[in-house]
């Protein structure tokens, strides 16, 4: 179904395609006539792809972390944030909606990792490591990354008691 | 309960050319030392003025930071063939922070209203496809899409009234109102000429900027 846009919406397309291929005299024009500041725009603009590139890679040295513990680490791990198995697999394969993880069970298992809780959730919310998305599926040619699920389902599927469920999906500290 | 939040790219189709991870960061490193990286900026600017409701992004480059952060860990896909980095982080500021006002907006869960289940008995046929169309937003949702609308049409009505009826920046307006498809094709609809309207789009440019500022 296609919905009429908005006259919003039309003005906004017709404002970015100028702002995106206007001619640079014209767009600076229009830049010195709202008495912008491009020098600290400039800088703005770069600081940003800075802080975007820096956050990537912690998040990318996350994902390694946490794809690369042990069995022995998983063990321990999962021993730490009373987990079973199968949930931190499906963590480490990217499989739970990062925003219904509660912020205490992230921030420990960012501890666990060494990692800040932000860069934790950033680094679930990449798509999973392929190595670790093709463990289960070795006869089949490899596939979409896996449809993500609640946390909460994640446990439930998991087969924890609803006690423990209810424990871990305590936000409180 | 499937939900996809992570990742919000359209359906890649066939003859589609995805970029590498490389191709991406090759692309993202020239788009950070391009001087007119700016544009970028400016946009997000122009987004989040229009988004209401948007109260995570609270400034431009925030925007423009997560924009970089979605394409560079791959969460939003860069099809190549279909668009250059530049218009493609374009598009995933807009789309962020639509989502980000969708998200907003909605303040309740969904709710099965009785009008929307079908009616079952004896007398009831086969309904045509016509009459079991169903509204899948709740009341609270439309209400909040519907005022959401009519503040932007607001703003919209409130530019335009800036601007007599016969005046050229007025007629753009109405012009780009019914559909905006390029700046060529709006001046030549217009039967205007190309330097009188830029020179009228750059103070539409001014004023709409203005008005996002003291929205």
């Amino acid at each position: 179904m296609t919905t009429k846009k908005t006259a919003e919406e039309c003005l906004l397309d017709a404002q970015l395609d100028f702002i995106m291929n206007a001619p640079d005299d014209q767009f600076n024009e229009f830049l010195s006539e709202t008495g912008a500041n491009k020098t600290e725009m400039t800088r703005q603009a770069t600081a940003a792809f800075d802080r975007a590139i820096d956050n990537h890679a912690n998040a990318e040295r996350a994902v390694e972390a946490l794809a690369s513990l042990t069995p022995g680490q998983q063990a321990a791990v999962c021993q730490n944030l009373k987990i079973r198995r199968s949930v931190l697999s499906a963590l480490r394969e990217h499989r739970a909606v990062v925003s219904s993880i509660p912020k205490r069970f992230l921030r420990q298992l960012a501890q666990e990792l060494g990692q800040s809780m932000q860069t934790m959730a950033d680094a679930l919310r990449f798509p999973a490591p392929a190595r670790l998305v093709s463990e289960h599926k070795a006869d089949t040619k490899p596939v979409a990354q896996p449809s993500r699920v609640t946390f909460e389902q994640l446990l439930r599927d998991a087969a924890m008691s609803e006690e423990d469920v209810q424990k871990l999906m305590r936000d409180d500290d | 309960m499937l939900i996809k939040e992570e990742s919000e790219d359209a359906p890649i189709s066939l003859g589609d050319e995805v970029a590498t991870k490389d191709e991406v960061f090759e692309a993202a490193a020239l788009a950070r030392s391009d001087v007119m990286n700016v544009r970028l900026l400016v946009a997000a600017k122009f987004i989040l003025g229009k988004m209401s409701q948007s109260k995570r992004f609270q400034e431009p480059d925030d925007l423009l930071q997560d924009a970089i952060e979605a394409v560079l860990s791959g969460r939003r896909k860069w099809i190549k063939n279909r668009v250059d980095f530049r218009g493609l982080l374009f598009g995933v500021m807009r789309s962020l922070a639509s989502s980000q006002e969708k998200s907003s907006a909605k303040t309740a869960p969904d709710i099965t209203m009785e009008h929307e289940l079908q009616l079952v008995g004896e007398e009831q046929e086969s309904p045509e496809l016509e009459d079991v169309s169903i509204d899948t937003e709740t009341p609270e949702v439309v209400l909040l899409r519907r005022e959401d609308n009519a503040m932007n049409e607001g703003m919209f009505a409130i530019l335009r009234a800036e601007f007599g009826p016969k005046d050229i920046h007025g007629q753009i307006l109405d012009e780009v109102r019914k559909g905006f498809v390029s700046h060529f094709e709006t001046y030549t609809a217009l039967g205007i000429d190309e330097k009188a309207y830029r020179n009228a789009w750059k103070k539409l440019m001014r004023a709409a900027d203005s008005l996002n500022r003291s929205a």
